[in-house]
């Protein structure tokens, strides 16, 4: 593995798991509103937290993989620069969608 | 047995924890010997969060149903409503996080720029907050129990 195709990869992996935590967000948000997608959820595995995990962990592989097929392009510096704050906001969405959609269910 | 499951999943989350700070220390070194242990550390991240995932998962899955239902029935049901949901779900961040972590951080290109090196800072401070959250929710769901026990 070249260096190059090295850093390729850590761009790639980083920008999936920003892609799957904020989709995390957003599958926990479905599965709690659309109760066939949670039954579904449910029957796939024994329990719907399995079958998340599995999807999130899954949506993870697919898309780094999928983006490390790219060519790299631009400046290495600029590209970490910016995935650094992709990170940020990806984590924060996240973890927002989740805290705010239990918070504002409470009774 | 369950007790020394649920004991497991919370110590793998502290070494997870102070493995993710050993790794923000020697990467703001920022030398060569450093750089390499900082390496080191984040497999070990890695590591001790996907056991604190499994071994968490494991006694979620299989043990936690008669705890939710005394959390429910007692005074703090927001224990599992807010905390416990909210626990489970940003685990799945956290896990995205620790995976990542080694692959940036053995790419001798991210090591070696300053900007690579700020992206394994970024990373390690996430990780540390998100478990500190976790440790806390924790012990916000094991006080929801005894609140439900006292009140029955």
């Amino acid at each position: 593995m070249t260096m190059q195709t090295r850093s390729n990869f850590t761009l790639s992996f980083g920008y999936a798991a920003a892609i799957a935590a904020v989709a995390s967000g957003f599958l926990t948000i479905a599965k709690e509103k659309y109760e066939p997608l949670l039954a579904w959820m449910k029957s796939f595995t024994m329990h719907h937290w399995v079958t998340h995990g599995l999807l999130v962990l899954l949506l993870f592989a697919i898309v780094g993989f999928a983006l490390s097929a790219r060519k790299p392009s631009g400046n290495l510096e600029s590209d970490l620069k910016r995935l650094s704050v992709v990170l940020i906001l990806a984590t924060a969405t996240g973890a927002a969608l989740v805290v705010l959609f239990y918070l504002l269910a409470q009774p | 047995m369950k007790e020394a499951i649920l004991m497991s999943h919370v110590s793998f989350g502290v070494f997870a924890l102070l493995a993710s700070v050993w790794m923000f220390v020697d990467t703001l070194n920022g030398g060569q010997a450093a750089l390499r242990r900082a390496g080191m550390a984040s497999v070990g991240v890695a590591l001790f969060l996907w056991l604190a995932y499994l071994v968490g998962g494991y006694w979620y899955v299989n043990f936690y149903s008669p705890d939710k239902a005394l959390i429910l029935n007692g005074p703090w049901q927001f224990a599992h409503n807010l905390f416990m949901e909210s626990k489970e779900h940003l685990f799945f961040i956290l896990l995205l996080l620790g995976t990542f972590l080694p692959i940036a951080a053995l790419d001798p290109q991210v090591r070696s720029t300053p900007a690579g090196r700020n992206l394994l800072l970024v990373i390690a401070a996430l990780i540390v907050l998100l478990a500190l959250v976790m440790e806390g929710s924790g012990a916000v769901i094991g006080i929801g129990v005894k609140e439900g026990l006292l009140a029955r």
